[in-house]
């Protein structure tokens, strides 16, 4: 008589333990979401002329170089350059930055000085000693954003003052 | 009713439960998080964060941060590498470009740079750049006056920290 030998079931849990992951996850999202830095800081490299630029700048061109620059004045900004009829566009001298139709008209005229001198990437931004830093990034921004790459600031009513410019942004 | 009984106990086998939680979903959750958060924890290049009481300028600029030596300009004081170095009442009161104490700090910190680089071995020229920290509110003159001071102590080439516009 054949003996039948009865298989014994082995039960196996297949279940994942998924408790000391839960634990670690649980403890690490935390610590990561507060040392986050969540805003993107980056920069705008500058450097100030160097003596061979001053010289070249010395040596008289062929023709007069553009010289395009944005004053900061009380209520008024004003853009100059050689061959550009002074425009002016209001200024809020209590804001911390240009308005948006400040910002407009300037984008607007720095726009058309460029297309009509192309090959033009430097603007000089001439901050008063009191204009507010946010102000400066602020003409910095739209003279890029106009295709002057290359925007330099400078100290008004301070000739000896260096006048850092910009370098490839 | 026999049948019935055993209807309902078959039922039961079925549907039979440990009362353990299901946790696979909830992990899946966690796990896209953890991701998220690893992701925006280091986003490349330079990761800083300006001092307390600094609120840097907004701008549409496009460039990472490198490390180099970093100048924070709050409305009271300038600080360098974290360490208050001068006051910027003393800084906007003198007629002179300079400032002096921080003049100072630059040139410590360029020698032990270079002797540090030398040391190493390092053929390549040792970075010159400085990053201001500004906040703001600061006013032109003060920019001007630490822009003036990097660039004539060693460091010719300044990068403006600014946040990035959404």
């Amino acid at each position: 008589m054949r003996r039948r030998t009865r298989r014994k079931e082995l039960k196996v849990n297949t279940d994942l333990k998924l408790m000391p992951l839960m634990n670690i996850i649980i403890a690490l999202i935390p610590m990561l979401l507060l040392s986050a830095v969540f805003l993107e800081v980056k920069v705008i490299e500058t450097s100030l002329p160097r003596d061979a630029d001053a010289s070249a700048a010395a040596a008289e061109p062929a023709t007069p170089p553009l010289d395009l620059a944005v004053h900061v004045r009380g209520d008024v900004y004003v853009i100059e350059g050689h061959g550009v009829s002074p425009l002016l566009v209001a200024r809020r001298s209590a804001a911390a930055a240009p308005d948006s139709v400040a910002t407009q008209l300037l984008s607007q005229a720095l726009k058309a000085i460029a297309a009509a001198h192309p090959g033009t990437t430097e603007v000089r931004i001439v901050a008063e000693a009191r204009t507010r830093y946010q102000e400066v990034i602020a003409l910095m921004d739209v003279a890029r954003g106009a295709g002057l790459v290359n925007p330099a600031l400078e100290g008004a009513g301070d000739a000896s003052a260096p006048a850092p410019s910009t370098g490839g942004i | 009713m026999r049948r019935r009984r055993s209807r309902a106990s078959g039922l039961m086998e079925r549907y039979a439960s440990d009362g353990g939680l299901t946790l696979t979903s909830m992990m899946d959750i966690l796990t896209t998080l953890l991701f998220f958060v690893l992701k925006s924890y280091v986003s490349g290049g330079e990761v800083t964060v300006p001092p307390p009481g600094v609120t840097l300028p907004r701008s549409t600029v496009n460039a990472d941060m490198h490390t180099s030596v970093v100048v924070a300009i709050d409305h009271d004081t300038i600080m360098m590498d974290g360490e208050k170095v001068a006051s910027v009442r003393d800084a906007v009161s003198s007629d002179e470009l300079m400032i002096a104490p921080l003049a100072k700090r630059l040139v410590e910190a360029r020698a032990l740079m270079d002797d540090l680089a030398q040391k190493k071995g390092e053929k390549r020229q040792v970075s010159r750049l400085a990053t201001i920290q500004g906040d703001a509110g600061i006013e032109f003159r003060v920019l001007q006056k630490v822009m003036y001071t990097l660039d004539r102590n060693g460091f010719p080439d300044i990068a403006l920290a600014v946040l990035k516009k959404a």
